[in-house]
């Protein structure tokens, strides 16, 4: 057994296991109380993200980094020295809003890769999650875990049993929920740019833009489990963000295009 | 601005590569080869295409699709019927009629909801397909369906028939084993719940008893006529495949590797050996010798006494029931260079098959 798998994938199955055991055999209902423990693991990670976030953000607009943006802005060499200066001064580390991030992608593909394996859909993967098992989970009663919730087969994709069909078309309902509060989470977590026109204004608004496409394309091709546990986050993220106060309602507002055009 | 916008695209491109292959690996379509074989040809279920192979020279005869490989694949051993057809399942939810002796695509049967991981059971007349939507479909050898029923919970297993009562028999992962009517479907009794999910393939006694193995670490003996137990054997690990049933004795291994041999009348054991790894398949009992293969890459050829008379390391992984054609003795590993290795009964190897890419 690989590294991976002892101190990520195997832990997280059998929670999740675990969790279905006594959530009445439910999966979906597992996803989420599962994917609810995750974000309460991962809490000091997102405040200390959202911390470095506010420092950043303060330090942006304050007038010195202002003053330099334009005195170097025909020598880039230059700025970045000043800026790393300035980081220097104030106690600011530039990647600390990034790498509570960084840290949290390896647990977010360990939670896809639990949900995957505990629906061990093919003879390999039951063949895989019979050897990961811990000897507390009573995995002959359990398994095959049942795998329907709501209209879903959450061992498969959406659209394999659809729920609303219009013209002989199966419509992906969890699919569009997840571009919709993947859209919702992204523009009320970025926080106003300090200044709309700059690089990382726009990235920004590109990041807002393609991660709901891209979320709702692995949400529609992979199991709907996935899709799910997506929803489930999402909604999470931005209540935990609302509880800190740290929603941005602003980036809602029709009003807040027409500062980007003018910038 | 532009080359950043780039740059933002081709890492959400490869964001999303990674999150896609991270999850795919796990949720891929992955089993082991089919094969089954006629008196002259072998049929390779081989996942993304189905291979007709000369038994003699182990040359490619057709393979099925001819041209683009079937993405989701082909992993259930296929089945020849009387009139020359060769049922393949598919992880598509498709069931292929193919001409045996062309390749060429009879009809496709196309109502499961979900992959059909189990060999289908041939009669005569009918087809008997399980499926992963839980539903047995019994469909007449022109592809339409005669009858469906549901049981509660995925179909992995090939069912079983009983001629004398025109009874089917499908062991499903809900824990139960169910009877119907050949021709009407019509239930007949359902197991009690067995103790753990059940994806063999039951051994079926002409004194009408049905072995099965389970999940719940057991072999059980089931009246064929009600579905009550009769007798129940511990075993070390899960049992994944039915038992063979030779001689009034039970042969079959657990996943914990022990391979064991009980008596069928009522489930003592004779004699019980761990040669090395998981054993999946259902072995093949030829006269006086039986041959298992182990997940490690091994084949075995154990006497009826219990002792191992020879161990033949085949190579990749060993998941599959060796199946014998003739004096042919043939073995598909995965995770190997080739996808078919036949043997003589005595273990010397005769042929390799490895797919020409076209």
């Amino acid at each position: 057994m690989d590294i991976w798998s002892t101190f990520i994938l195997t832990p997280m199955v059998n929670v999740l296991i675990w969790i279905y055991n006594f959530l009445f055999h439910n999966f979906g209902l597992a996803i989420i109380f599962f994917t609810i423990l995750i974000r309460l693991i991962t809490y000091p990670l997102t405040a200390q993200q959202l911390k470095g976030q506010s420092k950043m953000q303060e330090l942006q607009s304050s007038k010195k980094w202002q003053d330099i943006q334009k005195k170097y802005k025909d020598n880039k060499e230059k700025l970045a020295q000043e800026q790393m200066n300035i980081y220097k001064e104030m106690g600011i580390n530039p990647l600390g809003s990034c790498l509570p991030l960084i840290i949290q992608f390896p647990i977010m593909i360990g939670l896809y890769q639990s949900i995957t394996l505990a629906m061990a859909s093919a003879p390999i993967q039951l063949l895989t999650l019979s050897r990961d098992l811990y000897s507390f989970i009573p995995a002959s009663a359990l398994i095959p875990l049942n795998s329907n919730f709501l209209w879903m087969n959450l061992g498969q994709p959406e659209i394999a049993n659809p729920l609303l069909k219009i013209a002989g078309f199966a419509v992906p309902i969890l699919t569009i929920i997840v571009v919709l509060t993947t859209y919702l989470q992204s523009k009320l977590m970025t926080p106003p740019p300090a200044n709309p026109g700059d690089q990382s204004a726009q990235m920004s608004k590109m990041m807002n833009l393609y991660m709901p496409i891209l979320m709702g394309w692995i949400a529609y091709s992979l199991a709907s489990g996935l899709a799910l546990y997506f929803i489930v986050s999402n909604v999470l993220g931005i209540a935990q963000y609302a509880i800190m106060g740290k929603l941005n309602w602003s980036n809602l507002l029709p009003k807040k295009k027409v500062a980007s055009k003018t910038g | 601005m532009k080359s950043k916008n780039i740059l933002l695209i081709v890492t959400l491109l490869v964001m999303s590569i990674l999150l896609s292959a991270c999850s795919s690996a796990i949720y891929a379509s992955t089993s082991w080869h089919g094969l089954t074989a006629s008196t002259d040809t072998v049929y390779l279920a081989a996942g993304t295409q189905v291979y007709a192979i000369d038994l003699n020279t182990g040359s490619e005869r057709w393979r099925y699709p001819p041209d683009k490989p079937n993405a989701k694949g082909f992993y259930a051993n296929p089945v020849l019927t009387a009139d020359g057809q060769l049922i393949v399942a598919g992880y598509d939810h498709k069931l292929y009629s193919l001409n045996a002796a062309t390749g060429t695509e009879n009809w496709v049967f196309a109502d499961s909801s979900n992959r059909l991981i189990g060999s289908p059971l041939v009669t005569e007349t009918m087809i008997y397909q399980p499926s992963a939507d839980g539903h047995l479909y019994a469909i007449d050898i022109t592809g339409k369906q005669v009858w469906a029923h549901e049981t509660g919970g995925p179909l992995w297993a090939q069912p079983v028939s009983d001629p004398d009562c025109a009874c089917i028999f499908v062991a499903s992962m809900d824990h139960m084993v169910y009877s119907y009517n050949a021709q009407t479907g019509e239930p007949l009794w359902k197991s009690e719940d067995l103790g753990g999910a059940l994806t063999g393939t039951p051994a079926y006694s002409t004194d009408g008893i049905l072995f099965i193995g389970t999940f719940g670490k057991e072999m059980i003996a089931l009246d064929a006529t009600n579905g009550q137990v009769k007798w129940r054997f511990s075993t070390q690990d899960w049992v994944w495949s039915g038992p063979a049933f030779a001689n009034n004795v039970l042969y079959f291994g657990d996943l914990s590797g022990y391979f064991y041999a009980l008596n069928a009348s009522d489930g003592t054991q004779l004699w019980r050996i761990q040669p090395n790894n998981t054993i999946v398949a259902t072995p093949l009992v030829v006269g006086d010798k039986i041959y298992f293969a182990t997940e490690a890459d091994t084949l075995y050829t154990v006497s009826t006494a219990g002792d191992i008379v020879q161990s033949k390391v085949i190579g990749g992984t060993l998941y599959g029931s060796p199946v014998l054609a003739g004096e042919t003795l043939l073995v598909a590993p995965i995770n190997s260079d080739v996808l078919l290795v036949a043997l003589t009964t005595n273990g010397d190897q005769k042929w390799t098959f490895t797919p020409a890419k076209k």
